[in-house]
Parts: structure tokens; C-alpha cells; sequence
């Protein structure tokens, strides 16, 4: 549509009213494209712990996401009930969901061994979510909490457009630890290392590298990043034991349709499945993304050939 | 050598019958048989209602095996497919729709829907799997919470009694006769589909899809078939699920307590029939020693412990004890043996003399 024609395309100059709504159409848009971002690079920040832990201990941690929810439960406790600064809140959260992390690989999957563990890590980590979710609703009950604020409903005007504040942190955030960890995988001689883990395991050891303390360094982390995640869906939702289950499950399917072994695809997926969501639930209503989700990923799986999917090797229950 | 061989024979043939487990087998069901038809006239109300319950979860518990134990296939929407057998029955009691009527379609829709989630299975298998049937767990609870209405949301709703002849549900006797006949016909029946070619196709793909193929096995066929009839036996335990307990709430239905039928499969031990009656025990029961105890949150932390516990130390659950039990009789009754195996003067015979191996040969076993 030419700038100078009307809403029908008539030829007539706009109505101040037509160029309200024109305005408001785009405010509109580049508010969803924005909230698909944010919710997108959260995924994609979830995701980079899973590649992590997936492509260092070939190991699906299933509790992943739980470790988000209780360190952000931990950090509602200690800022809102403790009333301790956010900045030691957020700090002793991110701490627990390191521990927990840690503990699980140390304590559970350690004791699995290399051999026939696949499929049996799987079911020890649903083990793991069930006992840290009811853990959760035992110490922190189950009625949704409001999460402090990390700039939610903070609204600034940039080019004509309201923009949540706690969209640009998220989208911030999740852009600076992607990168962070790509860096660290690719830049540094812990990531080397870790490369090197990966790749070949025994030869690592043979060579000298402590591969149990790489491994638990790499849990770890993606404790930190699950910590991180989970505050950050926490301020745009509200928090309870159960919040991430159905967060974990798209950022799963992320990276299955990305597959598992590389790392800027799986996260490119994670952000396009938080746009298409965005996308969805403005046309379609707020509810609406579940659905969408299935049927995108049905179709998906019935038109990609097997290969595409990265089902390299079959995990038997 | 005399006296060893009458020991032997005395011995050897209650050993291979105790290791095969047929005599145990057949033991164990006729006396859950009687307890089951003596069961009402022993315990009260509470505890008869209880057990109905257990019934219904050995049928789920049954099809979740089918599919995870027996197939191999990691679903966790187990319970959804209970799910819509359960609001078919409420919501069919709820429009006078016939109880035929609503069996049909509660079979109808489950197989239908176990159809649509074996698609990926096509593709998929393990954790990629799982994250898929958890998606359909998802979209279950999001068509109960989009049409409240009808559903009634996340409050539930109540199913109307059940009257059909002499039958009604609001009788405990009556649900738990019921519940038992739909339990042994369901056990029957999965015996008798697991034991024959499809049973062995369904082991064969869970162990190797490429053997599978290379042999004839259709993969993609037995795989469905599993999905479905899976998803048909938890949809016959959620209409039970909604005739006998009276009201049905989406959190009974949604991911978590999938996961519980997956701890029960585990727990009796995957591709058994008796782990499958532990598993409905456990799942029905447990949860009121705990709410007996005053903690009710327990249940749930003990089934990751179990989930955990089992996985780590006994991945063959509970039924893998009693193979277990033989083998250490085994070993006894050998050690019996080569102690009795000793000549008159007191000197000791080599020990592999007749018997010792084929004993050997079956303690492997």
C-alpha cells in the first residue's frame, strides 16, 4: 500500500483515525515479534545447558528444567519472604540449581557407567524431576508466587512503540549467554577440552584430562543456565513446582528438530518455535500455543525423512 | 554315588520347575483369584473400594507395559489416554448417552488418538519419543482446560451413577466385581497376545528394529498396534476410572501421573504380568499409607525415589526377584549337593561329576 493511498487503497489521503490504527497494527506487531524473541532466546538459553550436558555426557537430563523452577522458588523465598537484596536472592538460587545440578551427575549418573546406560539415565532423571517437584511443593507449597520483578511492565517508547522492559532483559540475557557458551566452547581450553571429551572419551583420559571433573564442571553450568532460564520465565509468568514442565517440553522439541549434536541450529529452532508461538497465540488466542505445537511438530515428523530428525541410534525404555 | 543320584532326582526336577516359574505362575494366580472373589466378604467398604481402584490401575498398567516394557517405546501420555476413557464416560453419563454407546466410543477415541501418537514412533524412539507423547499429554489437559463447558475445567466433573440391570455403580461390590472381571479378562488378554507371534515380533523390535526388519517383521505395524492397544486398555481403565469413582479431575490425567504409571511398570518389572498387578497395587494403594501417615506429598518423592532406586539397582523390578529367589536356591541346592558329594572312605569325589553341570547350565539360566 502506497503511503499516500487510504485503507482501502482508494486513493484518498488517510483519516487521522487510519493512521491510528495503522499505528497501533504496527505497535502490535513488533510487540509480538519482540515477546516470540524474548521467549525464543529464553528457550535458546535453556537449550545450550541441554546441547552441553547432551554433547559431553550423552546424557537427556529430564530434571533440567526443575532445577530452573527451584532456583527461581529460591530466590522468591529469599527476596520476597527473607527479604534479602535481589542481587543475593538470585545469587543463592542460581547456587542451588548448581548443586542440584552437580549432585544429580555425581550421585546418579556417575554410577551408571558408559556402558548400556541409554535409556536408563532418561528414566533415572524423570526419577530426579519427581522427587525435585514434590520436594518443591513440600517446602514451597503449590500456589503460584509472584516471581520479584525483573523489569516486567516497565514500558519505554522507542521509535513510536511501547516496549516491556522485561522483554529487552530477556532478550538480552539470553543473547549474552548463548554467545557466552559458544565462546567458551570454541575460545577457551576448557572448551577445547571439553571437545575433546566429546569427541572421544578414553583417548581423553588416556591423555590426561580428568573427564569425570570436566563433566561435572559442564552440569554444573547448565545448572547455572537452568537457574537463569527459569527466573526469567518466572518474572513473565508466576512461579510453583510445576511451571517449567511445560517449558522444558518445547525447548526439548527444539532441540530435537534441531538435533542434538550441533549447536547454532537447535537454538535457531528454539527461537523460531518462541516466534511461532508468539505468532500463533496473537491470532489465534493466548491459549493456543500448545496446540500449535503438536500439529507443527506432527506434520514436521510425518514429511522429514527419519535421518532429519537426528534418531541416529535407537534409546530403548 | 547311589545316594547323590536319588538326591538329584529328588531335587533337579522341583529346581527346573521352580526356574521355569510355571508351578509359581499358576500358584500365584489361582490364589489372587480367590482372594479376589473372597475379597468383598473379608474386607469393609473402604478397603473393597480401594482394591477396585488397584483393578483399574493393573488394566492401565497393562497397556502402559505394552507399550514401554514390552515394545519398548517410552511413552509418557499414558495416563491421557485413561484421560479420555474417564471424560468420555462423565460426559456421556452426563448427555443419557447409552453405556454401549460410550464404550464404543471411549474405544473409538482412544485407539484413534493411541494411532495419532504412534505416527512419530515411526521416527522416533526414546527420549525424542517421550518428548513427543508429553506434548500429547499437554495438548489433553489443554482440551479439558479450552472447553469448560463441557469439561468442566480444572474443577473436574462429576459422572453420573451407572445403571444398568442389577448393576449400579453407586455399589462397591458391584464396581469392584466390575473392576476384577475387566482386570482378568485384560490379564488374559495380554497373555495371550504376548505369548503368540505378535508378542515375539513386539520383543524383537524392542530389541533390535534392524534384526526385526531383516526377519520379516513388519516395525511400523507392531508398533501401533502396541501404541493402540495400549491406549485402548488405559482408555477401558479411565471409563472404569469415571463409572466407579464418581468425579474425575484433569491433574488425575496430566503428565505426572503418566510418570506414575511408568514408576508401577518399573516397579513390578517391564513385560511382566504379575509386575503389572504390583504396579496397579502400588499406584492405588501407596498413596493412602501415605495419607495415612499425615504426608501425603510423600508419594510423589517416593516414586522418583523408586524411579531412581530401581533403575540404578533393580531394572528388572520386582517380578526379577523371584528369578533371583531360584537362583540362590539354586546355589544352595548346589552347595547342598557338593557337600553330600563325598564317598564312604571321606575322601571328595571330583565335583563335576553327573548333575553339577546341567545345574550350572541352569542357574545361568
Amino acid at each position: 500500500m502506497l503511503p499516500h493511498q487510504g485503507a482501502a487503497g482508494t486513493g484518498f489521503a488517510r483519516t487521522p483515525t487510519e493512521v491510528g490504527c495503522e499505528a497501533r497494527m504496527f505497535g502490535q506487531i513488533v510487540n509480538v515479534v519482540l515477546s516470540g524473541l524474548a521467549t525464543g532466546l529464553s528457550y535458546g538459553l535453556l537449550l545450550a545447558g541441554i546441547l552441553l550436558v547432551y554433547q559431553v555426557s550423552r546424557v537427556i537430563n529430564f530434571a533440567y528444567g526443575e532445577y530452573g523452577a527451584v532456583a527461581a522458588l529460591t530466590t522468591y523465598y529469599l527476596a520476597d519472604v527473607r527479604h534479602m537484596p535481589l542481587a543475593v536472592a538470585i545469587a543463592g538460587g542460581l547456587l542451588v540449581a548448581m548443586v542440584l545440578s552437580g549432585i544429580t551427575e555425581l550421585a546418579l549418573i556417575r554410577p551408571l557407567g558408559e556402558v548400556g546406560r541409554s535409556g536408563r539415565d532418561f528414566l533415572v532423571s524423570l526419577g530426579v524431576l519427581l522427587l525435585l517437584t514434590a520436594g518443591a511443593q513440600e517446602l514451597f507449597g503449590v500456589n503460584p508466587q509472584s516471581f520479584p520483578s525483573l523489569g516486567e511492565n516497565v514500558t519505554r517508547k522507542i521509535a513510536g512503540v511501547q516496549i516491556d522492559l522485561g522483554q529487552l532483559i530477556a532478550m538480552g540475557v539470553g543473547i549474552a549467554a548463548i554467545i557466552a557458551v559458544y565462546l567458551m566452547i570454541v575460545r577457551s581450553d576448557t572448551g577445547l577440552r571439553l571437545r575433546a571429551v566429546a569427541e572421544r572419551p578414553d583417548v581423553s583420559t588416556s591423555l590426561g584430562l580428568n573427564v569425570y571433573a570436566l563433566r561435572l564442571f559442564v552440569w554444573v553450568l547448565s545448572g547455572v543456565l537452568a537457574g537463569i532460564g527459569g527466573m526469567l520465565f518466572a518474572s513473565q509468568l508466576s512461579v510453583d513446582p510445576f511451571y517449567m514442565t511445560n517449558i522444558i517440553i518445547v525447548v526439548f522439541i527444539a532441540g530435537m528438530l534441531g538435533g542434538l549434536e550441533s549447536y547454532w541450529l537447535p537454538i535457531g529452532c528454539a527461537v523460531g518455535l518462541g516466534l511461532f508461538e508468539s505468532i500463533v497465540e496473537y491470532i489465534f488466542g493466548a491459549n493456543s500455543g500448545t496446540p500449535a505445537d503438536f500439529i507443527a511438530v506432527m506434520l514436521i515428523f510425518a514429511v522429514l525423512p527419519k535421518r532429519a530428525v537426528g534418531e541416529r541410534e535407537t534409546e530403548r525404555a | 554315588m547311589m545316594r547323590t543320584d536319588r538326591r538329584l532326582r529328588r531335587h533337579s526336577p522341583a529346581l527346573s520347575i521352580l526356574r521355569e516359574g510355571r508351578m509359581a505362575n499358576a500358584t500365584v494366580g489361582v490364589l489372587t483369584l480367590i482372594v479376589l472373589i473372597g475379597l468383598p466378604g473379608i474386607a469393609g467398604t473402604y478397603w473393597t473400594g480401594q482394591v477396585t481402584l488397584a483393578l483399574i490401575y493393573v488394566v492401565a498398567t497393562l497397556g502402559t507395559d505394552l507399550v514401554v516394557g514390552r515394545t519398548g517405546m517410552l511413552s509418557l501420555c499414558q495416563a491421557s489416554f485413561m484421560g479420555i476413557g474417564a471424560y468420555v464416560a462423565a460426559i456421556g453419563q452426563a448427555h443419557s448417552v447409552p453405556i454401549a454407546l460410550q464404550v464404543l466410543l471411549a474405544v473409538a477415541i482412544a485407539l484413534g488418538a493411541g494411532a495419532i501418537v504412534a505416527i512419530p514412533t515411526l521416527k522416533l524412539s526414546g527420549l525424542r519419543l517421550a518428548i513427543v507423547t508429553l506434548l500429547f499429554g499437554q495438548l489433553f489437559i489443554w482440551a479439558i482446560d479450552v472447553d469448560i463447558s463441557t469439561t468442566g475445567g480444572s474443577e473436574g466433573m462429576i459422572v453420573n451413577p451407572v445403571q444398568m440391570g442389577t448393576f449400579t455403580s453407586l455399589s462397591v461390590t458391584d464396581d469392584y466385581i466390575l473392576s476384577a472381571v475387566v482386570a482378568v479378562i485384560a490379564t488374559v488378554g495380554v497373555w495371550q497376545i504376548t505369548r503368540g507371534q505378535w508378542g515375539r515380533r513386539a520383543l524383537a523390535v524392542r530389541d533390535t528394529e534392524l534384526a526385526a526388519s531383516s526377519v520379516g517383521v513388519s516395525v511400523r505395524k507392531t508398533k501401533i498396534a502396541a501404541f493402540m492397544v495400549g491406549a485402548l486398555l488405559c482408555g477401558v481403565a479411565g471409563l472404569l476410572f469415571g463409572y466407579t469413582q464418581g468425579t474425575i479431575a484433569p491433574d488425575t490425567f496430566s503428565t505426572f501421573p503418566s510418570v506414575y504409571l511408568l514408576v508401577a511398570v518399573l516397579l513390578g518389572g517391564a513385560g511382566s504380568l504379575g509386575g503389572a498387578w504390583l504396579g496397579g497395587a502400588y499406584v492405588a494403594l501407596v498413596p493412602d499409607v501415605f495419607n495415612a501417615l499425615g504426608i501425603p506429598n510423600m508419594y510423589a518423592i517416593f516414586g522418583g525415589a523408586v524411579l531412581v532406586g530401581f533403575t540404578l539397582l533393580l531394572p528388572g523390578g520386582l517380578a526379577s526377584l523371584r528369578p533371583l529367589a531360584a537362583d540362590v536356591l539354586n546355589r544352595r541346592r548346589q552347595g547342598d549337593y557338593m557337600v553330600s558329594w563325598e564317598v564312604p572312605d571321606g575322601s571328595q569325589a571330583d565335583r563335576s561329576g553327573p548333575g553339577t553341570a546341567s545345574d550350572r547350565a541352569g542357574a545361568e539360566r
